[in-house]
């Protein structure tokens, strides 16, 4: 067991260029007892350390530390300097999964033994995270671990919005981060979700780029899929049918304020498909016929008799929602042409699918004669 | 397999200006490139892709065998590396020593039915099937029905998919509870009909591809509406053709998978428009080293190069093997 205990100590790896090919473990009097264990890149038993890494800068400096990880984790030490062992690889190499799991097993334990308090050693340890998440917006293990640490705390953390406002800052759309966020959310509903602190957030993102389909997303899940899914855990269901039978109450405040919103959105970019399928959520949501939007929508073709061939269209997305209207109306002739229009002018890379949709629309004549 | 990037990059051949788009799928020059990945352990991506590896194996076997060259890689060869991988616990890490994961045991059940090796499980060990179906069943959320990746928790739709895949294979379903996961699918579904890693997750073509992989797995593709999915996934093809995995994302050639074969088990994949698709596969291979790159003009890699080829065989591209798009 290693007596170190300062995780700042000169005897810290640091991967300064001229030292790469050198050897740190080997050397170091603090790692003396241990016998590294190299990897056998065949069936267990199989005598064969691997190929000569000699000739690569960095290599032989990542396969010496892998081959004390290898040593220290077969005899589930939970040290410090196992603990600096495993910093040393996630920043080498970041994506490797069981280094994480190592890493999160030896702070637990180091707590205790320390008589850390947990909210103390996660503040740290966050603190840590963030420069390697900023370097690493792509890795999964990295939120991973984040969740576990803030999992163990009580009260949100003050800085955990700050923090992904500026991770954000790096990739909106970082499908790791808004998973995360709404886990956080879930999480500590007080006060993200009972304050307007994650809806002002969220708008500023909408704000910043009209088109981040992934903010959308999660203000749908503000306004009203938090809820959606109480429901489904709670009742058991699934959210189709807990929608359609009713069973959840909607704030009107709330469904007026976000079909505004939406359609706001939607004024300053027609063409842009989120605000379009975010206001067809909440319509149905609410149990809002989708007819009411007729006029809403016609606003973005030229007008009620319009010419869907001419440029007085500035939207397909709301020729698209027009053929439905026209459909629930009746008016299949009118419902025809919108679709007609999209196959042959607005999207005519997805022909099939609009022919689809007017062959549908033969079928209800059919029905009707 | 390495999942060493390069040496080529996709489409090369356009930006040279020396001569015209190939007229076809470099076959045979893919299948070099695949056989070449492990040859190239002096190459520091080999060392820190370590943690993929199985995966790579995987993903390069299928490869070649939709490529119609299935016997490319050395079958003991590949058997010898598959069993170092497995642990105490039935389950299988990404390379030897590495934990157990979802991912890597759905990858080695793959690899061995792939290669027709499913009866050695048995063989080397009474009962070795069950094991590694134990294993799985036991990263089941018995309060949610989905599935864990490793002992730590993390859940994702893609670790259910894999579930149900390798348990399907192994004719284990019945360790699992079934119901409760189509119904933590079912939760998964997004306002805009798509579905996400998890409930409430924005709407990804990756996730949908493995929810409808599940359903489809237990025969419950009754539960999805179709029309307003696949319209959703043919809204993925932008007009250069290519197919992106979200709305106001860049195009992607893993995509010609994900957002293809969800479209092919929901019946309409036709709604895409399949030549043009094809043209901007063909522009992402490296027609002189082989490999396909995500778009073109990025490096070539493993993983791109097997979804390229396979989208292409959902296509109906000659020479190809046919893939079940499950």
């Amino acid at each position: 067991m290693a007596d170190k205990t300062s995780s700042t100590g000169p005897s810290r790896p640091k991967s300064k260029s001229s030292k790469k090919r050198e050897p740190f473990y080997a050397v170091s009097p603090q790692w003396r007892d241990v016998t590294p264990i190299p990897l056998l890149d065949g069936p267990p038993g199989q005598k064969d350390p691997g190929p000569a890494l000699a000739t690569i800068a960095y290599a032989p400096r990542y396969s010496e530390a892998m081959s004390y990880l290898r040593a220290v984790m077969a005899v589930n030490e939970f040290s410090r300097r196992a603990l600096e062992l495993t910093e040393d690889i996630i920043s080498m190499n970041p994506a490797h999964y069981t280094v994480w799991l190592y890493r999160a097993k030896i702070l637990q334990a180091l707590w205790a033994a320390e008589g850390t308090q947990t909210e103390e050693g996660v503040l740290a340890e966050l603190e840590w995270l963030e420069g390697i998440s900023e370097r690493n917006l792509k890795n999964y293990q990295i939120w991973h671990h984040r969740q576990l640490l803030v999992s163990l705390l009580s009260k949100l953390p003050s800085t955990e919005t700050e923090f992904l406002a500026h991770i954000l800052s790096f990739d909106s759309k970082n499908y790791h981060v808004w998973t995360y966020r709404q886990w956080l959310c879930r999480r500590f509903p007080d006060p993200l979700l009972t304050t307007d602190m994650e809806l002002r957030a969220v708008d500023a993102l909408i704000n910043e780029d009209v088109r981040n389909n992934s903010a959308w997303n999660h203000r749908y899940f503000v306004s009203f899929g938090a809820d959606e899914l109480q429901a489904i855990e709670s009742q058991g269901g699934n959210r189709k049918e807990i929608l359609s039978q009713g069973r959840l109450v909607v704030d009107e405040d709330v469904v007026e304020r976000e079909i505004n919103y939406a359609k706001d959105h939607i004024a300053w970019a027609p063409q842009n498909p989120s605000p379009w399928n975010y206001l067809k959520g909440v319509l149905r949501r609410a149990a809002i016929p989708l007819t009411d939007m007729q006029v809403f929508c016609e606003g973005f073709v030229g007008g009620k008799h319009a010419d869907l061939m001419s440029d007085s269209v500035r939207s397909s997305h709301a020729v698209d929602w027009l053929a439905e209207i026209y459909r629930l109306d009746g008016n299949l002739e009118k419902s025809k042409s919108c679709l007609d229009a999209l196959g042959k002018k607005w999207d005519p890379i997805r022909r099939k699918y609009w022919e689809f949709r007017a062959k549908q629309l033969d079928e209800d004549l059919g029905n009707e004669a | 397999m390495a999942l060493v990037a390069g040496p080529g990059r996709g489409g090369s051949h356009l930006s040279s200006g020396s001569s015209p788009a190939p007229a076809g799928l470099v076959i045979d020059k893919h299948v070099k490139y695949i056989q070449g990945l492990d040859s190239r352990k002096d190459e520091l991506d080999y060392w820190l892709t370590e943690h993929l590896r199985l995966n790579g194996v995987y993903w390069g076997l299928t490869a070649l065998h939709l490529l119609g060259h299935p016997d490319a890689l050395p079958r003991d060869k590949t058997l010898h590396f598959v069993f170092a991988c497995q642990n105490q616990d039935g389950g299988f890490g990404a390379a030897p020593g590495h934990d157990s994961h979802m991912l890597y045991t759905v990858s080695a059940v793959q690899i061995l039915a792939t290669i027709n090796a499913l009866p050695e499980l048995e063989n080397r060990r009474e009962g070795g099937k069950e094991r590694i179906a134990q294993y799985i069943a036991s990263l089941q959320d018995p309060n949610t029905g989905t599935f864990a990746g490793d002992e730590w928790g993390e859940t994702d739709t893609r670790f259910l998919y894999g579930a149900f895949n390798a348990l399907s294979i192994l004719n284990m379903m019945h360790l699992v509870n079934v119901e409760k996961a189509v119904s933590y699918i079912q939760a998964c579904a997004n306002f805009d009909g798509g579905f996400g890693r998890a409930p409430g997750a924005e709407s990804h073509a990756g996730q949908i591809f493995t929810c409808l992989g599940a359903l489809s797995i237990v025969r419950r593709l009754d539960l999805v509406d179709t029309t307003r999915l696949g319209a959703w996934l043919s809204e993925r093809q932008l007009s250069n053709g290519g197919l992106n995995g979200r709305p106001e994302k860049l195009v992607d050639v893993c995509y010609s998978w994900w957002v293809l074969s969800s479209l092919a088990m929901l019946g309409k994949l036709h709604w895409i428009n399949a030549s043009q698709l094809t043209k901007f596969i063909l522009t992402c291979q490296d027609p002189e080293h082989g490999g396909i790159s995500d778009m073109p003009g990025d490096m070539v890699d493993v993983f791109h190069t097997v979804f390229g080829v396979a989208g292409l065989s959902l296509l109906g591209y000659p020479g190809l093997v046919e893939v079940d798009p499950v």
